[in-house]
């Protein structure tokens, strides 16, 4: 574990460097959020209902302020990392370490987060509070979303890191990388609430991971689940997680036969 | 040696970079429909939920969506990647070979920003765009139609001014990849009608950071909604926004200091 956390500290400290970049980025977001705001004001006035799909307009905002402060959290670059050092042919330094590659990264992004979870979360907290009256359905509620969060750290990051495999077979990973980042916003619900699809397209997306990832822990914090139906999610995160690190424990064999360690 | 010799030397090189990565460049294109996907999806989720936007029919609503995928895409194919390579060669310290070449800098910047990957997102604008105005039955106008296609231009000189403010205040501020995506966010403005900011908004939006140019205007344009004069107004706004750029530039660039690494 002192190993493990040894990663952490590195990458905390690292964090610490990038201050200027977090400051130009709590700019960016507001951005997109008044977009939305104006955009979906204008739709509610128009339509003339107070509720669309179980949404007010607050609750709405509210969501989409949600679904930034998640995707912030639980967004990995372990992809292009891992693709990185196998095109440098860098990879055999942290394959000679005493702790797998998958904890090396998982460790690395446990640090980052303890410097920009604070920042991160306030900032949008107080956006949402102030401006959308944001609030949780209860105090389980929000012990419920923490969980769901970490779960999903768990599950994008074993997405992720399974994706960055396929760099032992591609000879550029940057197109895959974009396509992960198109899906996972779009069908993650950071367009809009996944009840906003067409109900066949629920249908199918509730057979993918990707709802898990954004959607279901910001349904979790407005109320919008029962309690069954939280505990359904929380189950469903775990077991796509398992799922995906056996995939990771096979195709990191192969990867292993094909890996020369000759690069660039 | 020209400055066509040079972009077409560049676009050359392109091409032969797509030719030894296809699958990536694919994968890539791919990557950008699915980003483009994106407006045509939630006009759909909009005008299946609700009544829509006050004023802009569905088909309309899309055809601003089209134009803005378009325009994204245009500026992709040809301009955007200057923006990174240059913020990482101001933060490398590289751009001095730049600047001893016997060309503008800017201008080799220009020139030298085509990038393939864009083709698809132009190419999907433009499908939005065409099955927008087929659905919605669209009269053909001859006026109509070339105040588009000079919005359009319009349009461009937009972005690509904001692509030379980009990367002139990366010799203001070194270290950062996050301008590109606050002016993402900005220019993301653009791609609902901008009507719904309100007044002052709308104001703003038209002559003081012109993102309307990027969808809202060219699509009222090709439907009728503007008169004449307006457009004479917003080239006015264009080409003073350009300006602007230009100045920012030289003004930055004095600001680099070769100091990389």
């Amino acid at each position: 574990m002192t190993k493990l956390l040894s990663f952490s500290k590195i990458s905390f400290k690292e964090a610490l460097s990038y201050k200027f970049e977090v400051f130009l980025w709590m700019v960016a977001v507001p951005v997109g959020l008044a977009v939305y705001y104006f955009l979906w004001k204008s739709i509610y006035s128009y339509t003339g209902q107070e509720v669309i799909r179980g949404f007010t307009l607050s609750e709405l905002l509210s969501y989409f302020v949600l679904i930034e402060i998640v995707a912030y959290i639980v967004w990995s670059n372990a992809d292009q990392r891992l693709a990185r050092k196998v095109y440098t042919g860098d990879l055999v330094v942290p394959l000679v370490r005493p702790v797998k590659i998958y904890f090396n990264y998982l460790f690395h992004r446990f640090g980052r987060l303890l410097f920009f979870i604070p920042i991160n979360t306030t900032i949008f907290a107080f956006i949402g509070i102030y401006f959308f009256d944001m609030k949780a359905a209860s105090l389980a509620h929000i012990g419920l979303f923490v969980l769901s969060i970490f779960l999903s750290i768990m599950l994008v990051y074993s997405f992720v890191f399974l994706l960055g495999i396929s760099a032992f077979w591609l000879k550029d990973f940057t197109g895959l990388h974009l396509i992960k980042q198109g899906i996972i916003w779009l069908v993650g619900g950071g367009l809009a609430p996944l009840v906003f699809f067409p109900k066949l397209a629920q249908q199918i997306l509730a057979l993918l991971p990707f709802q898990y990832m954004l959607y279901a822990p910001a349904q979790i914090f407005l109320g919008n689940f029962t309690m069954t139906e939280i505990y359904q999610v929380l189950a469903i995160q775990v077991i796509w997680t398992v799922l995906l690190c056996v995939f990771i424990h096979f195709a990191w064999k192969k990867a292993m036969l094909k890996f020369s360690g000759v690069g660039a | 040696m020209s400055w066509f010799n040079i972009w077409r030397g560049w676009v050359k090189l392109e091409i032969s970079k797509l030719m030894a990565y296809r699958f990536n460049f694919v994968l890539k294109s791919i990557a950008m429909l699915i980003f483009g996907i994106g407006g045509p999806l939630i006009a759909m989720i909009i005008y299946n939920i609700s009544s829509g936007i006050p004023g802009w029919t569905f088909e309309e609503f899309l055809l601003i969506n089209g134009i803005f995928i378009f325009i994204a895409g245009l500026n992709h194919l040809l301009f955007e990647s200057m923006t990174w390579r240059i913020i990482h060669k101001v933060r490398d310290g590289s751009f001095d070979v730049r600047l001893v070449k016997p060309i503008s800098a800017l201008i080799y910047a220009t020139i030298t920003g085509v990038e393939l990957e864009g083709l698809s997102r132009t190419f999907l604008g433009g499908i939005i765009i065409v099955y927008s105005l087929v659905k919605m039955g669209w009269a053909f106008s001859l006026i109509n139609l070339v105040s588009f296609i000079f919005l359009i231009f319009l349009a461009m000189i937009f972005m690509y001014s904001i692509d030379v403010i980009t990367t002139a205040l990366s010799f203001l501020v070194v270290k950062s990849y996050a301008l590109m995506d606050i002016f993402r966010e900005f220019t993301h403005v653009g791609r609902y009608p901008i009507t719904i900011y309100g007044t002052t908004g709308m104001m703003a939006f038209t002559f003081l950071f012109p993102v309307g140019l990027a969808a809202f205007y060219p699509a009222s344009a090709i439907l009728g909604k503007i008169p004449t004069i307006t457009i004479f107004y917003l080239a006015a706004v264009a080409f003073a926004f350009f300006g602007f750029s230009i100045l920012l530039w030289k003004l930055a660039i004095r600001k680099y200091s070769s100091a990389g690494g």
